[in-house]
């Protein structure tokens, strides 16, 4: 069974290789990438991930911006956005419903809750691969 | 600048240092998930490792739970902070009362411990949020908290409890103070400013003082009105 393809988009590059490395343990297919430019040119050359986990306060090209450029190009990739947006404060223009993200994580996030957000996102899909 | 523009001139000092906190807190939190999936990757590691093949894979395995007990609690000071600085993003707004507390009395607990002060909150479920000054609702409400900590010697209780009025309806905030107290609260330059940001919030503030035993119980209620309430 193929693994499922995860992209990691966020420009702190200590965070984004070490939650790759560590959802690399946990079986999934992980790439890291540090600035959106990046995650959207690996997109476009058909290096199709199943999700990407995306920071949304990112230099040049939010992260918001970016999620309308994947969700464009394919609607069928999952996006879990990893914020560090202040709590008991509505996370304005994450519309779910409107830009189509699966799900939002408040960074620091538990590996345990990004896997399963993960898994319930392929689940959405479905295509549960693991 | 004209008088009428100083009111304007406060809102926008406040947003000011809204946004340095916010910025500083967004930080942090980049810097405790760096420290975070670290302590997480040694973690995952060592139990790829075999057993017992570095003499201090035991004392690693526990250390790390402690580092990540303390991320964790940082992570939920920041949370808090990160609330309490975009609180000041927009003059009046739709929140909820226990949440904009929440997030004060988390920034007041160190201040409590050093008094040797006990800090209770209990919230009523489904309250309806309400239409007004979050910030200004904090500051009216270290207000009454700061000199209440500061009026007592030690091993006193400060308990707040917010819940629905059924004759109004409107919000209220009672705070009662118990323990000894070696000054009275209400001598504070805090507690001064109170009527003004009361007038502006909207809302009323009543106290009693009764004696239970040798203890002075003081009840402060703190009520937003029915012209406070209402979804946006």
């Amino acid at each position: 069974m193929s693994k499922v393809k995860v992209l990691v988009v966020d420009d702190e590059k200590d965070f984004a290789t070490t939650l790759a490395e560590r959802l690399n343990i946990r079986g999934f297919e992980t790439t890291a990438v540090f600035c959106t430019e990046d995650a959207l040119a690996l997109i476009h050359a058909r290096n199709i991930p199943d999700v990407v986990l995306l920071d949304l306060k990112m230099p040049r090209m939010d992260g918001m911006e970016t999620l309308k450029e994947i969700k464009k190009y394919n609607p069928a990739i999952e996006v879990i956005i990893l914020t560090g947006h202040g709590a008991g404060v509505p996370l304005t223009g994450i519309d779910r419903g409107k830009h189509g993200a699966f799900d939002c994580v408040m960074k620091p996030a538990d590996i345990n809750e990004l896997t399963v957000k993960i898994n319930q996102a392929m689940i959405k899909k479905g295509n549960a691969k693991i | 600048m004209e008088p009428q523009n100083g009111e304007r001139f406060r809102e926008l000092q406040l947003a000011y240092l809204g946004k340095l906190m916010a910025g500083l807190s967004h930080d942090f939190k980049n810097h405790l998930a760096i420290i975070r999936e670290s302590s997480g990757l040694i973690e995952d590691l060592l139990s790829l490792e075999e057993s017992a093949q570095s003499p201090y894979s035991e004392r690693f395995k526990k250390i790390l739970p402690v580092i990540t007990e303390r991320i964790s609690q940082a992570a939920e000071m920041c949370r808090f902070f990160s609330g309490f600085a975009h609180r000041m993003d927009h003059p009046r707004s739709s929140f909820s009362v226990p949440e904009v507390l929440q997030e004060e009395l988390s920034l007041l607990l160190r201040f409590a411990r050093q008094k040797q002060v006990e800090l209770r909150s209990s919230y009523e479920k489904d309250l309806t949020p309400i239409y007004n000054d979050p910030s200004l609702l904090q500051f009216a409400f270290f207000c009454i908290i700061w000199p209440a900590l500061e009026s007592f010697s030690k091993d006193g209780r400060i308990s707040i409890t917010v819940k629905k009025l059924q004759q109004d309806g409107s919000i209220a905030i009672v705070v009662k103070l118990e323990g000894s107290r070696v000054k009275a609260a209400e001598v504070s330059p805090w507690h001064e400013l109170l009527p003004e940001i009361l007038h502006k919030l909207e809302a009323d503030l009543s106290q009693t003082v009764s004696e239970e035993g040798a203890e002075e119980i003081v009840m402060i209620i703190f009520s937003l009105g029915n012209s406070a309430l209402g979804n946006i």
